[in-house]
């Protein structure tokens, strides 16, 4: 069975959620799912794009501004959510865990959500001063100022460290053996 | 019908330990015991060597 080279499996896992081991069996599944993705996302982009030109004719840069954000939507809602349902379904991303070792393992969780939270802390931090500069030219001595922007950064990284945690939690199933 | 399941209760394995030993999860273990996956061949020798038979007790008709 052809099995991928260590860098494209760990892109694998860290794309569609799997943790432990990424053995023939799920690698099957994933094949599959990531297979039905990408028909569902290439016959809308046939659609779609032959709709936007037709559409185009008359208003292009609202056509635009629509056509992306209908594009970002359908990639998140129906493609991540359709992976999401299907993985959920096979159990593909459960992680089983001895009894003993679980509050262990919950810690680790937590450590890993407080990590994830603070890279998006410090990730929307950059990217909304490189915004602020680039639409508002506001620069970046005022924005390292603001207070608001540290709050703003700092609830993000909250909000997204809490729905790691609750997803990662969400995975953990508890053995016996 | 496989007999993964009694030649690895013989060998006094549990599913979690025949996984690792094979390096699949326990959950793959659980559906090639209940014929809901064909494993590929290689790993069919690999459990085969890992429960000391041969694959054609393991995965043979009869």
């Amino acid at each position: 069975m052809y099995r991928p080279n260590k860098l494209m499996l760990k892109i694998i896992k860290l794309f569609y959620g799997v943790e432990g081991v990424l053995d023939e069996y799920k690698l099957q599944q994933i094949d599959r799912i990531g297979n039905n993705a990408f028909l569902i996302l290439f016959s809308y982009t046939i659609v779609s794009n032959l709709f936007v030109s037709f559409v185009s004719l008359n208003d292009s840069q609202m056509t635009l501004s629509i056509f992306i954000l209908v594009n970002i939507l359908f990639s998140l809602v129906v493609v991540v959510g359709y992976i999401a349902i299907a993985m959920k379904r096979l159990n593909l991303n459960n992680q089983e865990v001895i009894a003993e070792n679980y509050s262990q393992k919950l810690n680790r969780i937590k450590r890993r959500a407080l990590r994830r939270g603070a890279m998006m802390t410090i990730y929307f931090w950059c990217v909304e001063r490189f915004l602020d500069w680039y639409f508002y030219h506001i620069p970046y001595i005022i924005g390292i100022l603001s207070f608001r922007g540290y709050l703003k950064a700092l609830i993000a990284g909250s909000i997204l460290g809490v729905f790691m945690y609750i997803y990662w939690r969400s995975q953990l199933k508890k053995i016996s053996d | 019908m496989n007999k993964v399941k009694s030649y690895r209760l013989n060998q006094g394995l549990t599913q979690t330990q025949l996984a690792y030993k094979v390096n699949v999860a326990r959950q793959t273990i659980s559906l090639i015991e209940n014929d809901k996956y064909n494993p590929s061949l290689n790993l069919c020798k690999q459990i085969a060597k890992v429960l000391h038979t041969d694959l054609n007790s393991l995965f043979g008709g009869n």
